[in-house]
């Protein structure tokens, strides 16, 4: 099962005014050096647009003939500038992660009767950024007349930048064998289950128990216990919420409050 | 001379660019400037070869009955964490139009420019399986020692083989003593068999130029008098962190280790879970319940998680401490599981 998280954040701005932000748009000057009239004026407009999506699916979807075809015409270059829009090697995520299932699965153990899932989730999580200021200013100095009120300075600026900021997470994982473990030595599991009720349980179960009694409180290892015993599907939705939580708005009121206690803590 | 000034100011920041690695998606493999490289996949298989370098010793020893029993219950989790940041920039470009004209008076165009783009993967993933299957790696799997890459460690000998060796001594002289009898105490109290090492690797490379091209205004021309950029600059920024961890089955001894051990086990259950909290505290009652476990799996699974959460807390501790805050101020009944 493949995962994907798309995260699109675009800002753009543009401003209009005097040469810097201080600057008059126009300034009339007589000689006698007391009368001086500045004209100023600015304008700035920003727009701002943030699209996330995710995307769950099985990964031979991918090697259907639908989707072959359509990945005919794909860019196959990768574009510098704006990264997102051309190949950013999720090739590579895929065959890394074949091979390390391939790596961990071929072994004694999980040939053997009992043997335990490996419990692989593999995730990449691509962030791209591309910033582009521009600006222009023009300031036309000219000398006072005797006797004029006189444009002796016009100046104006302008600006315009955009910011992409585009995240990519891909998460892989593959469905849990549907065997539970078992202790390793298993000459001496039979009599060590038979003594005590409790063994009884699978490792499992025992996952399910350390959570539902809140053995294990802190939330992150709880859910990386719900995230061992997921299927597939699930387990990739837990992975890129995992991964996508931190970075979440709801998460800057927190960093912003403890950053401020911090600051209190700290010898003046 | 304004010729050989231009041609340096053009090629500075070329050279400058070129040198670093450009990659558009940052992995181990493309490391700059030619160091050895490494894949993913290579890392691990590198990483699983050193930990059966360092079990083939003491399988051969004297003691290697006893040795081939600790391996048999013992589970080995990596949790592996990537995080390599490419950047290029070119800092506050400018450059400057300047007419003189006579009576003195002049007109002046600046254009200025600047552009960032910066590239960033976080790799992440966890494996746990058996020391049984890294000691059954074959021979021919693992090649000759890697040696160590002091400028991008990861790509090298990480000494994993020393973990995997004072794991098993420590693991012998501990709990296990061959066929003799453990004594486990009045209390029941034995070691959970938990071993744990963060190994964090950080290497920042960055190259810069800062070409400045400056020539006289003329009188009734307009004509460029000042071409700068105040840097062009390319970096990389390697993080890399691996945890590792060891936990061994608690049952796999012989039937009076494990009625005591069992015992112990349950005593230890009732201090934590809904009802019976004797024990308070996140962290504790997490200790305690990974300590109760039956299963090395889910031991090494736990030690990962805690690890890995100790380390995110570090690099942002405000965040975690105001999720503290917050959640300290929230009334009980609004508390959820984990709270």
């Amino acid at each position: 099962m493949i995962g994907y998280y798309f995260d699109f954040d675009i800002d753009e701005t543009n401003g209009a005014g005097g040469a810097s932000p201080a600057d008059p748009l126009v300034q009339l000057t007589r000689p006698d050096k007391f009368t001086n009239l500045s004209l100023t004026a600015s304008a700035n407009a920003a727009r701002s647009n943030k699209r996330t999506f995710t995307i769950i699916e099985p990964l031979t979807d991918l090697a259907k003939d639908a989707n072959r075809e359509i990945c005919q015409d794909r860019v196959k270059g990768a574009n510098w500038t704006y990264p997102v829009a051309g190949k950013i090697g999720l090739d590579e995520v895929v065959r890394t992660y074949l091979k390390l299932e391939l790596l961990t699965e071929l072994q004694v153990s999980n040939k053997a009767p009992g043997g335990f899932p490996t419990h692989v989730v593999f995730s990449d999580e691509l962030v791209f950024l591309t910033k582009f200021d521009a600006g222009a200013s023009a300031e036309i100095v000219l000398d006072a007349v005797v006797g004029r009120l006189r444009v002796t300075n016009a100046s104006v600026g302008v600006g315009a930048s955009r910011e992409d900021r585009h995240s990519v997470t891909v998460a892989l994982t593959r469905s849990t064998v549907d065997v539970d473990e078992d202790l390793p030595v298993r000459t001496a599991a039979p009599k060590a289950r038979s003594r005590s009720a409790a063994l009884t349980e699978g490792a499992r179960e025992e996952r399910d128990r350390l959570i539902q009694d809140g053995s294990v409180r802190d939330p992150r290892s709880q859910s990386r216990l719900i995230q061992m015993n997921a299927k597939a599907r699930d387990s990739i939705a837990i992975e890129l919420h995992r991964r996508r939580a931190p970075k979440d708005e709801h998460s800057e009121a927190a960093r912003a409050l403890g950053q401020r206690f911090l600051d209190i803590l700290k010898v003046p | 001379m304004v010729y050989p000034l231009r041609i340096r100011s053009c090629i500075a920041p070329a050279v400058a660019l070129s040198m670093a690695g450009c990659s558009m998606h940052p992995l181990p493999d493309n490391a700059p400037f030619n160091f050895p490289r490494a894949s993913t996949f290579d890392v691990v298989h590198q990483v699983r070869c050193e930990a059966k370098a360092g079990l083939d010793p003491l399988r051969r020893g004297r003691n290697r009955a006893h040795v081939e029993k600790i391996i048999a219950a013992t589970s080995i989790g990596y949790d592996f964490r990537f995080v390599m940041t490419e950047q290029n920039d070119l800092n506050d470009g400018a450059l400057t139009l300047k007419r003189l004209s006579s009576p003195p008076s002049k007109v002046e165009i600046n254009v200025t420019g600047e552009a960032t783009r910066s590239r960033q993967n976080e790799r992440n993933f966890r494996i746990v399986e058996g020391l049984a299957d890294v000691a059954n790696m074959k021979d021919a799997d693992c090649s000759d020692a890697a040696r160590a890459n002091l400028a991008y460690p990861i790509s090298g000998r990480l000494r994993v083989d020393e973990v995997v060796r004072t794991y098993l001594r420590l693991e012998r002289i501990s709990d296990l003593d061959d066929d003799e009898t453990i004594d486990v105490g009045a209390d029941g109290n034995s070691r959970a068999g938990v071993f744990s090492e963060t190994l964090l690797f950080k290497t920042h490379l960055s190259v810069g130029a800062r070409p400045t091209l400056t020539l006289n205004a003329v009188v009734g021309r307009y004509r460029v008098t000042r071409a700068a950029l105040g840097g062009a600059v390319a970096s990389r920024t390697d993080d890399h962190s691996l945890i590792i961890a060891f936990a061994q089955a608690p049952n796999f001894k012989d039937d009076e280790f494990n009625r005591k051990v069992g015992r112990a086990r349950d005593q230890r259950r009732s201090f934590v879970g809904r009802g019976n909290k004797v024990v308070r505290g996140a962290r504790t009652e997490s200790a305690i319940a990974q300590a109760s476990t039956e299963f090395a799996h889910n031991q090494v699974a736990l030690e990962l998680a805690r690890r890995r959460n100790l380390l995110d807390d570090e690099q942002d501790g405000a965040r975690f401490l105001g999720e503290q805050l917050l959640r300290g101020l929230r009334p009980p009944d609004e508390t959820g599981p984990g709270d």
